[in-house]
């Protein structure tokens, strides 16, 4: 590293602000470094390695502080590769993939991939471990760099480290805006200090930090820019609660407003869905808590054979579904056990054991899925213990930064009733949750643990937050949850065929109970949900929407299907007789309730309410297979994310690095005699300077050639430099001596090799 | 007194013979210093005078003798003593009773080659005399002004010893030699080669003139001819100025001057028509160092490190 100070030296300026920027460019490196470590930290706190990462986090501060003074910076970048490599090397050794070592590694870089196509780091089954081993290397280096004053190069480092996890939805915006405001910091400050910056151009740095801040939180106010500037998937429209629940992403986070959309997904066809309880059709199932939301881990695979039957007793339930418009999930009761029909050889089972298509469905797309409905006794649920239960701890696990009072607040109402095994434990919860809490979409996001701000700061939420409460609750309690989500029953048409809308998206909870499997149970007060539900759909009836109906609804009008023969029903016929009245009814009245609740506002604050934790991957396209729009905010963000990597780029010296070797291969065009020799003396001195060294700054050519002798210089590099030395210093040169320079450096650089090997190693060598 | 404008340059490969005579020459007396003869060398085809600082007896005065036998010239030697008067070193008037007329005793500064042994000797009066000589090629002795001859190259010599019964040079003086050099002890086996010479007949006895008077005035000339472009003069003017942000007094620009004489000369060593940065940077230590002081918090630095420090850091080019 070459030192400036050396030679120049610095005009004792009345505003020499060196020492404070410096200091000002180390914080914004430890800005950027925190962004990103919060960002694994938050990860970590979900399963439990968050002291092991920060001790190793902190280790890879001391050993970059510790090396700095002593280490190169090549050796550095050494060290750094091999903490990755080692780090990741770890990982795919310890983490039981089935399969061997080669399994292990392409599973990874599939995972790495999918990771960076939005999906969130938490799905990884080792989430933890991987943190912990991919930490260490990117904070090393990057403060590393710092301290050897390459701000830029410590700033790429960080700032593709923070990038990755933008790009996987784990960065949220306060996140991520704190990280680039680090970045900007870093660069800004250390080049000022790099040049010896006085107070006025510190000023301009400042008041460029606080433009990236202020502009980035006001940019909300913008028509169509809610929330999110800073993440390349925004959001411009409020999430309907379709979305929040029912989509095929492998997370779900909770909070915030959500709306209902009217439309029709699907048209169930079965003629024992209706026998027993009311159906809920589930689409998916979480594992994994992170304290604001759900996600599951483990890998979806293809569809190969009937899965298992329940492990309680079962009855068979046939179910025709028909895809009403473009959508990427499969209902089914639970359990589904077989597939059929036209989508069959698309389908993946996920690791929820529930059904999924690798392609969206086409509207019109229909499939027969085949369940067995667990009917366990009563009594055996009741009695059962799960003492010898053994089932994945992901099912019990809550995030470490859960607070103590959910467990207690859960110990407090069990211990008001007798509840002894896991299922009266679990019914004692559903009820009290039933009871205690009332029904709203319209509610604040939650600002802390979910279950926790329910229980104690809410007093109504929707579906996600009770089954989110149920499944924490229970989990507190060591009881095996999983949080589900499908549809509920939606419109019954006739006795065997139920219409299901957006509205009908809805979350519920599974239990486990030794002995019988994973038994339903739905926290959520019905009817206030059913009731919003229907005003939602009457009013997009009013407004002419034409998607609310399919043929069959509309016949309706509104109404639930009744035993009453009707005239214009042509697909029901046979089954009008046997519908089940009391339910219906109920349902019925529910229904015809005047709407005047309030459904959905849009009038959020500027900066709150929308959910700063997710940058939101509740994709519409995704979900409905509309064709992808040219989003104006992608592409802004999208065109700012280049510019910003241009500019990392030519600051890193990759950029410079490729001119001087495109300089170093051609010979410009022809001028003077002198300048010629000039252009070719200078191509000979980046050859040189890559194949042995550059030369240093009091060091004549005529010295630094002769050191090069002694490492075997070819002899033409001499004659080249006798000719440019004639002509800067002495009385000029001809056009001939000015083609053999020239010719004589083609010569070289052609045999030194292509220009891609220059490249490589002009990189290399840090430009 | 000569007429200096009649006289023509040598071409280069003439001076370079010439320089290269005089320093073989040189060197069959004062053997292993052929760094030093060369400086020695190219500081008298620069017109320069030198400073030699050393210990007694590593073969200052002879160094200075042989170079005035080399070019056949006349060799007139001052002992500098606490009691020397300026007349001493000019020459005086002097009373001629059979003319009954004034006339001028020439001192021993009208020669070709003057050796002041010990300037450091002498009280300040006596010194400036001599420096006066040196600089303005000229004395002035009771009002009249009288020339030196040409060429005349002054050899002074400090010990580097006993320096609290010296008079130390004053900046300003110092500044009037081109170089400062110093001899250093022989090697082992150098050391056993003056023995053998010296033993019996002194080899100084011996020495025949390399050239004349003549030549030596050509090639003067020449080396004033040799070119020096402008990437040159920057590379001198940034090594200067250098010096003067790193220490407390740096090179003046007259010493910037000398430095560019001295550089041609070495390109005529070299049989170079034109100066590179090679030969600047070969001259810079000798040149500057003397004229730099670094001053009280140097913590140990010296004038010749800030000069080694100058090459080290300034770009050859930029």
């Amino acid at each position: 590293m070459i030192d400036r100070d050396d030679w120049t030296v610095r005009d004792g300026h009345p505003y020499d602000l060196s020492g404070r920027l410096r200091i000002g460019a180390l914080v914004g490196m430890l800005l950027l470094t925190a962004a990103y470590v919060s960002v694994l930290y938050e990860i970590t706190t979900v399963v439990g390695e968050s002291r092991r990462l920060l001790a190793v986090v902190a280790v890879a501060l001391l050993v970059a502080t510790i090396l700095a003074p002593i280490v190169e910076p090549r050796r550095a970048a050494t060290i750094a590769l091999a903490l990755l490599g080692g780090g990741l090397g770890y990982y795919v050794l310890t983490v039981p993939i089935p399969g061997g070592l080669l399994d292990s590694i392409v599973s990874m870089i599939g995972d790495t991939l999918a990771l960076l196509t939005g999906l969130t780091v938490l799905r990884m089954t080792e989430v933890g471990l991987w943190a912990v081993c991919f930490a260490p290397a990117p904070v090393f280096l990057s403060w590393y760099l710092t301290l050897h004053r390459q701000y830029a190069t410590a700033t790429v480092v960080g700032g593709v480290t923070l990038s990755i996890f933008v790009l996987t939805g784990d960065a949220g915006t306060l996140t991520t805006l704190l990280g680039v405001v680090g970045a900007a910091a870093a660069i800004g400050a250390g080049d000022l200090d790099a040049h010896g910056a006085t107070l006025p151009e510190a000023d301009v740095l400042a008041i460029v930090l606080a433009t990236m801040i202020a502009v980035s939180l006001l940019v909300s106010a913008v028509p169509g820019g809610e929330a999110q500037p800073l993440t390349p998937d925004v959001e411009g429209e409020r999430q309907t609660m379709e979305e929040s629940v029912v989509t095929a992403d492998e997370q779900r986070s909770v909070g915030g407003p959500v709306e209902l959309s009217p439309e029709v997904r699907f048209t169930i066809q079965s003629e024992e869905a209706g026998d027993g309880d009311t159906p809920l059709w589930r689409t998916n199932a979480y594992d994994r808590y992170t304290g604001d939301g759900w996600v599951q881990s483990g890998d979806t695979v293809d569809y190969s054979g009937e899965l298992d039957p329940p492990e309680s007793d079962s009855e068979s339930v046939v179910q025709e579904v028909r895809a009403e418009t473009d959508i990427g999930v499969m209902p089914a009761l639970w359990k589904p056990t077989d597939v059929a029909g036209t989508q069959t050889q698309n389908v993946q089972v996920t690791p929820a054991e529930s059904f999924a298509p690798t392609q969206p469905l086409s509207a019109g797309d229909t499939y027969t899925v085949y369940s067995e409905r667990p009917t366990p006794s009563e009594e055996a649920l009741v009695t059962a213990d799960n003492e010898d239960v053994s089932i994945d701890e992901e099912y019990t696990s809550l995030p470490d930064d859960t607070p103590d009072r959910v467990g207690e607040a859960t110990e407090e109402i069990l211990n008001d009733t007798d509840a002894e095994g896991p299922y009266e434990k679990a019914e004692v919860i559903e009820s009290w949750l039933m009871e205690n809490r009332g029904y709203s979409l319209d509610v604040e996001s939650p600002d802390g643990d979910v279950t926790d701000e329910f229980l104690f700061e809410m007093e109504e939420g929707y579906c996600v937050y009770f089954a989110t409460s149920m499944a924490t609750m229970l989990r507190t309690q060591d009881i095996p949850t999983r949080y589900v989500v499908g549809y509920s029953e939606g419109q019954r048409v006739s006795e065997d065929e139920w219409v299901l809308r957006g509205t009908n998206a809805h979350a519920w909870v599974e239990v486990y109970i030794e002995g019988e499997g994973w038994v339903t149970f739905d926290p959520t007060p019905p009817s206030d949900r059913v009731s919003t539900a229907d005003e939602v759909v009457e009013e997009a009836r009013e407004d002419g929407d034409e998607d609310v109906d399919t043929e069959e609804s509309a016949a309706l009008d509104g109404d639930e299907w009744t035993p009453t023969p009707d005239p214009e029903e042509n697909r029901t016929d046979d089954d009008q007789e046997s519908g089940d009245g009391p339910e219906i009814n109920q349902t019925v009245d529910e229904a015809v309730a005047p709407g005047e609740g309030e459904v959905v506002h849009r009038d959020e604050e500027l900066l709150g309410g929308g959910d700063i934790d997710d940058p939101g991957d509740f994709d519409l396209d995704e979900f409905e297979g509309d064709e992808p729009g040219l989003d104006i905010e992608r592409v802004g963000a999208a065109v700012a994310l280049m510019i910003g990597i241009a500019a990392g780029v030519r600051r890193s010296g990759a950029a410079s690095a490729a001119h001087q070797t495109v300089v170093m291969r051609w010979q410009r065009a022809r001028g003077t005699p002198d300048e010629d020799a000039e252009q070719a003396f200078r191509r000979l001195s980046y050859l040189l300077a890559l194949e042995y060294r550059e030369r240093r700054r009091g060091e004549t050519v005529s010295a630094y050639l002769s050191s090069l002798d002694r490492l075997g210089l070819d002899d033409r590099a001499h004659r080249v430099a006798e000719i440019r030395q004639r002509a800067r210093y002495g009385d000029g040169i001809d056009r001939a001596e000015a083609e053999e320079a020239i010719a004589i450096v083609d010569d070289l650089v052609e045999e030194h090799g292509g220009l891609v090997t220059m490249m490589r190693e002009r990189i290399g060598q840090g430009g | 007194m000569q007429d200096r404008s009649t006289t023509d340059p040598l071409p280069v490969e003439k001076a370079t013979e010439l320089a290269e005579a005089v320093s073989d020459n040189i060197e069959d007396v004062i053997i292993g210093q052929r760094d030093a003869v060369e400086h020695l060398v190219t500081g008298v085809l620069a017109r320069g005078h030198v400073l030699l600082e050393d210990v007694p007896g590593v073969g200052k005065t002879m160094l200075a003798r042989a170079l005035a036998r080399s070019i056949d010239g006349e060799f007139r030697r001052v002992q500098f003593t606490p009691d020397l008067l300026p007349s001493d070193v000019t020459g005086t008037n002097v009373f001629n009773q059979k003319t009954q007329e004034f006339e001028f005793r020439p001192g021993p500064i009208f020669a070709n080659v003057v050796l002041g042994d010990e300037i450091n000797r002498a009280p300040p009066k006596t010194q400036s005399a001599l420096l006066e000589a040196m600089e303005e090629e000229q004395v002035t002795v009771d009002g009249v002004t009288r020339a030196v001859p040409d060429p005349m190259v002054v050899i002074a010599t400090q010990n580097s010893v006993e320096p609290e019964r010296t008079y130390e040079l004053p900046m300003a003086e110092v500044d009037r030699f081109m170089k400062k050099l110093s001899l250093g002890y022989p090697n082992e086996r150098d050391e056993q080669r003056v023995l053998e010479r010296v033993v019996g007949q002194h080899p100084i006895d011996e020495l025949e003139p390399a050239a004349t008077v003549d030549e030596l005035r050509q090639a003067q000339r020449t080396v004033a001819s040799i070119g020096v472009t402008d990437p040159i003069r920057a590379y001198a003017t940034r090594l200067t100025r250098y010096t003067r942000e790193n220490a407390q007094l740096g090179v003046s620009p007259r010493g910037t001057i000398k430095l560019l004489s001295a550089a041609q000369a070495r390109a005529v060593l070299a049989g170079r028509e034109y100066v590179i940065p090679d030969d600047v940077q070969v001259e810079a230590r000798s040149v500057l160092a003397h004229r730099i002081r670094v001053g009280a918090d140097a913590s140990g630095r010296t004038g010749m490190d800030v000069a080694e420090r100058a090459l080290e850091n300034v770009p050859v080019e930029q």
